[in-house]
This record gives C-alpha cells, sequence and structure tokens, in this order.
C-alpha cells in the first residue's frame, strides 16, 4: 500500500491481552498510584496498518515550543477523559474494553506516533504500525464508588509529563466494579490531541466498546498532514498567516502586560476561577441581540478589559483557534490548535457605526446619553459602549480565525525580528481559549431579562483552584461550561497581575457582560473603573 | 438571459451550493437564493463562515483577502460579486 493511504482493512483487531500482573502500586509509563488500591497491569497488543517519518505538523511544532517553555511543569499540557460505561446499555466487560482500546490504537496514527529528537536537526514525528500499549486496571468496591476512583486514576495519570520520544502518547486506564467496566481513563499528551481530538476519541472509543466499529476511518493523519503543510501550497498559506500577523504586531502594543506591579507569589502564577449562570446566560442574550458568536462576546470583553486596564487604546489577543473548519480536518486525532492573533482597536472601531448590515447592533437599547467619563487620560477619546465593539470584533475574529495555520518556527523568527527592530520583547502574553465543542442554544429563550440575571447572579462563585510556578504566558484566560454556568478561569502571572486584579478582572468582565445583556452597555471610559470596583462584596 | 447574466446566475447557484454545505445542510439553496437577506440572520455561524472561505478558497483557486472592513461575507449576492470581480467562473475556473 502507497504511504498516505489507510483502509478499513487496516484497521483489524489485533487485541491481545497478554499478561497479567497484579501490584499494589507503580504503573510503569505512568506516575505512581498513592494509597492502598490494588492495580492490575495489561499490555493490550495492537497492530496498524504503516509506519513512518514526517516532520512535526505546525500544530505539533506549536504545542512542542510550549511544551519545551513550560518543562518541567508540562504535565499542565494533558488532556484527560473520563468515559463512563455503567451508566446505561449491557454492561461490558474488561476484554471487551481491551480490544476497544486496541481498535483505538490502530484506527488513530496519533496515537501511535511519538516525537524523534535527533541530534543535529529538527524534531520529527515517527508513527510505528504494532506494538503494546499497558493499561492500568483498578477494581472499585462497587458502582458508587467507581467514579470517584476513575476521577482518581485520571487525576494520576495526568500528573507526570510524557516521555515524548519513548512512551505511546495515551495512558489508559479501565476501572471496574464486579465483573463489568464501569470507566475508562484516557489521558493525552497534547503532541497527540486538542480538545477537540480529545472527544473524537471519547466518542470512537464509546462506539468501538458498545457496536466494535467506530465507522469510517479519519480522513486524513497527521502524518500527511504534516507533507501537506511543508509542500508548496501549505507554505504560500501559512505565508500569509504570518502576514496577518506581521501587521497586527505592528498596529498593537509590543505586549499587553508591559510592567510588573507586585512581587511575584510562590508559586508565581494563579488560577482565579469564577463560575457563573449569570455570564452564560448573558454572553448568549449579547451574542444574539448583536449576531456574533459567544465566542466573540468574550473574546472582546477580554481584549478590552485588558486594554482598559494596561491603558491601552489596541488589544492584542492570542485565542487559541481549532483549525479544524475544513471538512477532512473535522475528525483528525492530532493537536490542531494554534494562536491566532485578534487585534481589536478601542478607539478607532467603538465609535464607528458600522454601514447597515447583519451584524449591526440591534439588541437591547442603548443607555439614554453618554455617561460622564472617568477614566485616566489613556481613555480618553474613547467613544461608545462595549457593544459598539462587537461588529468591528466579529471582523477582527474571524481575521484571526483564518490566520491561525502557520509555521511556527517562522513564527518566532517573525517575532525575533520584530523583537530586534523594536527594541523590546514583542509578544502579548495574553491568551484566550474557549474550551468549549459547541455553543449550546439559550436555555428558556433567546434573550435574558434584567431581572433574571441579577437572580441568577447570585450563583456567581469564585476561588482560586491552582497555582503553577511556571507559565509561559502573563494572561491566559479559559472559558468552560459547567451545568447552566460559564466558568472562566485566568491563570496569570502575579508580578503583572496580582491575585485580587485576577479576581476583579473576573468579576468585571461579568459585570460588562450581564450589564450589556440587560440593557446598559458600560462605555469604554468606564472599564478601568470597572475592573476597580465590579468585585467589591461579592464573594 | 444575457451571456453575463447566465454566467452570475450560474455562479450565484453554485455559490448557494457552497453556502448550504458549509452550513451542513441547515441553510438551504433555496433561503439563500431569496432576495438580499444576510448570511448571519440565515443562521450562518462563524464557524461556518470559515468552512464557506476554505471551501471557496478550494474550489476556485483564489485566496479571499480579510483584510480591511470587508463586506463580502454580509450575503450571498455580496459574495458573488466579489467572486465576480476576481474573474471566478462558475465552473470553477478564473478567468483572470
Amino acid at each position: 500500500m502507497p504511504e498516505g493511504t489507510v483502509t478499513a482493512a487496516g484497521l483489524r483487531a489485533a487485541a491481545v491481552p497478554a499478561d497479567t500482573e497484579p501490584e499494589k502500586a507503580g504503573v510503569p509509563g505512568g506516575p505512581v498510584p498513592s494509597g492502598a488500591c490494588s492495580y492490575t497491569r495489561r499490555d493490550v497488543a495492537f497492530q496498524g496498518e504503516r509506519s513512518g517519518r514526517a516532520p512535526l505538523t505546525w500544530g505539533q511544532r506549536a504545542i512542542w515550543h510550549a511544551i519545551r517553555r513550560t518543562a518541567p511543569n508540562d504535565h499542565y499540557f494533558n488532556i484527560g477523559r473520563v468515559l463512563p460505561l455503567a451508566d446505561r446499555g449491557r454492561p461490558v466487560t474488561v476484554p471487551e474494553a481491551l480490544r476497544a482500546l486496541a481498535h483505538l490504537m490502530e484506527r488513530h496514527e496519533s496515537l501511535r506516533t511519538r516525537l524523534l529528537l535527533p541530534q543535529d536537526g529538527e524534531p520529527a514525528q515517527s508513527l510505528t504500525d504494532a506494538g503494546t500499549l499497558t493499561v492500568t486496571i483498578t477494581r472499585a468496591a462497587g458502582l458508587p464508588e467507581a467514579a470517584a476512583e476513575a476521577d482518581a486514576l485520571l487525576g494520576r495519570l495526568s500528573s507526570t509529563r510524557f516521555d515524548y520520544p519513548a512512551e505511546w502518547p495515551v495512558r489508559a486506564a479501565l476501572v471496574t466494579a464486579g465483573d463489568r467496566v464501569t470507566h475508562a481513563v484516557l489521558v493525552l499528551c497534547h503532541l497527540a490531541a486538542d480538545g477537540h481530538a480529545a472527544e473524537i476519541l471519547v466518542r470512537d472509543l464509546r462506539l468501538l466498546v458498545r457496536r466494535g466499529s467506530a465507522g469510517r476511518p479519519p480522513a486524513t493523519t497527521p502524518l500527511d498532514l504534516a507533507r501537506d503543510q511543508h509542500a508548496a501550497a501549505g507554505r504560500r498559506r501559512g505565508a500569509a498567516a504570518l502576514a496577518h500577523w506581521d501587521a497586527g504586531y505592528r498596529a498593537a502594543p509590543p505586549t499587553m502586560f508591559p510592567d510588573p506591579r507586585a512581587e511575584p507569589r510562590t508559586p508565581r502564577f494563579w488560577t482565579g476561577r469564577l463560575v457563573s449562570p449569570a455570564l452564560a446566560r448573558a454572553v448568549g442574550t449579547v451574542a444574539a441581540a448583536h449576531r456574533v458568536s459567544g465566542s466573540t462576546v468574550l473574546l472582546t470583553a477580554s481584549a478590552a478589559l485588558v486594554a482598559a486596564g494596561e491603558g491601552h487604546r489596541t488589544a492584542a489577543v492570542l485565542p487559541i483557534v481549532g483549525n479544524r473548519t475544513a471538512g477532512a480536518l473535522r475528525d483528525l486525532v492530532s493537536t490542531l490548535s494554534q494562536d491566532g492573533l485578534f487585534i481589536l482597536d478601542l478607539a478607532e472601531t467603538a465609535g464607528l457605526a458600522e454601514s447597515p448590515g447583519a451584524r449591526e447592533p440591534s439588541g437591547p437599547a442603548e443607555p439614554p446619553g453618554p455617561r460622564e467619563p472617568s477614566g485616566p487620560a489613556e481613555t480618553a477619546g474613547l467613544a461608545g459602549t462595549f457593544t459598539g465593539l462587537l461588529p468591528a470584533a466579529y471582523r477582527a475574529a474571524l481575521r484571526a480565525y483564518r490566520a491561525a495555520v502557520y509555521d511556527p518556527v517562522e513564527w518566532d523568527a517573525l517575532g525575533e525580528r520584530l523583537s530586534a527592530e523594536y527594541g523590546t520583547d514583542v509578544h502579548p502574553y495574553c491568551c484566550f481559549n474557549d474550551m468549549r465543542l459547541v455553543e449550546r442554544a439559550l436555555p428558556g429563550g433567546p434573550s435574558a431579562a434584567a431581572g433574571e440575571l441579577a437572580e441568577a447572579r447570585r450563583r456567581t462563585t469564585f476561588g482560586f483552584p491552582a497555582t503553577q510556578d511556571r507559565v509561559a504566558c502573563r494572561y491566559c484566560l479559559h472559558v468552560t461550561e459547567e451545568g447552566d454556568a460559564l466558568a472562566v478561569s485566568l491563570t496569570a502571572d502575579t508580578a503583572y497581575l496580582p491575585p485580587e486584579a485576577i479576581r476583579a478582572h473576573l468579576y468585571a468582565m461579568e459585570e460588562l457582560i450581564v450589564a450589556s445583556a440587560a440593557g446598559a452597555p458600560p462605555p469604554l471610559t468606564e472599564l478601568r473603573t470597572l475592573l476597580e470596583t465590579a468585585g467589591g462584596g461579592r464573594p | 438571459m444575457t451571456a453575463p447574466a447566465a454566467a452570475e446566475a450560474a455562479l450565484r447557484g453554485r455559490v448557494a451550493v457552497l453556502v448550504s454545505r458549509a452550513t451542513d445542510g441547515e441553510v438551504t439553496e433555496e433561503e439563500l437564493l431569496g432576495a438580499g437577506v444576510s448570511l448571519t440572520a440565515l443562521g450562518v455561524t462563524s464557524l461556518a463562515l470559515l468552512r464557506l472561505i476554505d471551501a471557496v478558497e478550494e474550489e476556485f483557486g483564489i485566496v479571499l483577502d480579510l483584510d480591511g472592513p470587508f463586506r463580502f461575507l454580509d450575503d450571498l449576492d455580496g459574495l458573488v460579486g466579489h467572486l465576480a470581480g476576481l474573474g471566478v467562473a462558475a465552473d470553477g475556473g478564473n478567468d483572470a
């Protein structure tokens, strides 16, 4: 078979549970579990269709650069998922689950692909056709305890960095209760998968367990994608994307957080997390009213608040872009996400009325008359309100999403060139990651009333759930869903954003969007004041 | 129908197919070919617009420039007019 071709026939079953070796602790290739639980290891053989070598895809290169910058704390990038298997359907046995895992390894070349680190030369990817995966199996006392056991396993398997050249980029475990498997646990190396890919793997594993097949094989593979990207057409597209970055960098300040404002804490990076049902409702309301996505509303709020807080007219934010719009990439298990560059000029866009069109603001009424500007000198000249930014922000976001496929090596070179030209580091150090895979339709109608939002805000919670020693950024905003709420996490460098500033920023974001949804979008001149006051009296 | 008009109608129909496909059929060709409704008002999401840009570029072998206050994604006729201006023909070729 020629290289670059994968057929359904290649996805033959080859699961051969090999040895069984109970032990108290210690999972080869993975972290050491704690406690007195008994673990079993099973080696599962898999036989894929082909092997091969290629340069890294641009997505792999991007995450490899991030991993190197974050090491030795790069377990930060591990992606974990738990697949419940006892919730419905017929009971699943251990051999069935192991067979499904073998099929999964055979189906997705990414799971058989490891990093090559030649002593002289660029890192590359190496696809292996056959091998064995060691699966950890743990027995729960009963069904009620199984979920907690799965979560504990997820935590343990996620807590150490991958051995990138040696270890398969997936760690797998099963939890059993009685004679049935209750949960499958997958921990993925970010070189092999991004958040979307993790969901594809969970979906496929479920199908393989339940039906024995996950359907047609994926349309392309990391190996073939790398070859396409490094060919002439791919390079042309990459160059066009980097032209956007060059222009964007030149339109924005060199960095969003130029000056430390506090002694850094130990650990230096703190994560603040706001969970808000009101924010979920408000984002949906503003998005519907202004015909933009909820993601654009959140990205714009993040950019506007960062700019206001630091006194910039122009914000530069790096949204993590999924890069899965091409049909062949939708079901590809690989890490396709790369940074985009979102440039928002508050002074230029806020006061401009876009011509009558689809995305002209048509939602909640603006407040009657402008409020008195109260911000510092930097905000003088800013006209309009937060929602007035959205039509231009929508276009800026589309540009950012379109320019997120490029060679990170050339991207690094661009940054170095501009840094040398400016005599200072050129990098926003300000990123935005909407990790929701889909934006759900709003429950209970398209818009929320002010009273409903005020009521919902009583359920907002805030905390500092995590700290890190090292993150290669100063401001990382993550958006996820939690039940009917949005969870917005801000991991920040405490030298630039002390914990109280992290908290204030997240409350200001909630206030900004909730007020906009309630028909009173805050003027841009008041954003800095909002950052100073929004957290007052809140939990 | 004159030849240029027929060519534009053919291009319009072709682009409507691409837009509909980009929405996974959520927005039909008939809806798109109706007069003067914006793509977002019809329910074309930003994700679908990105798919559409990919599809148009691949189909016609062009690059859509998103610099400046681009308007050609506002509605079907804006996009068709923009493509015609680039010398694109419905048969997938580029006349320019």
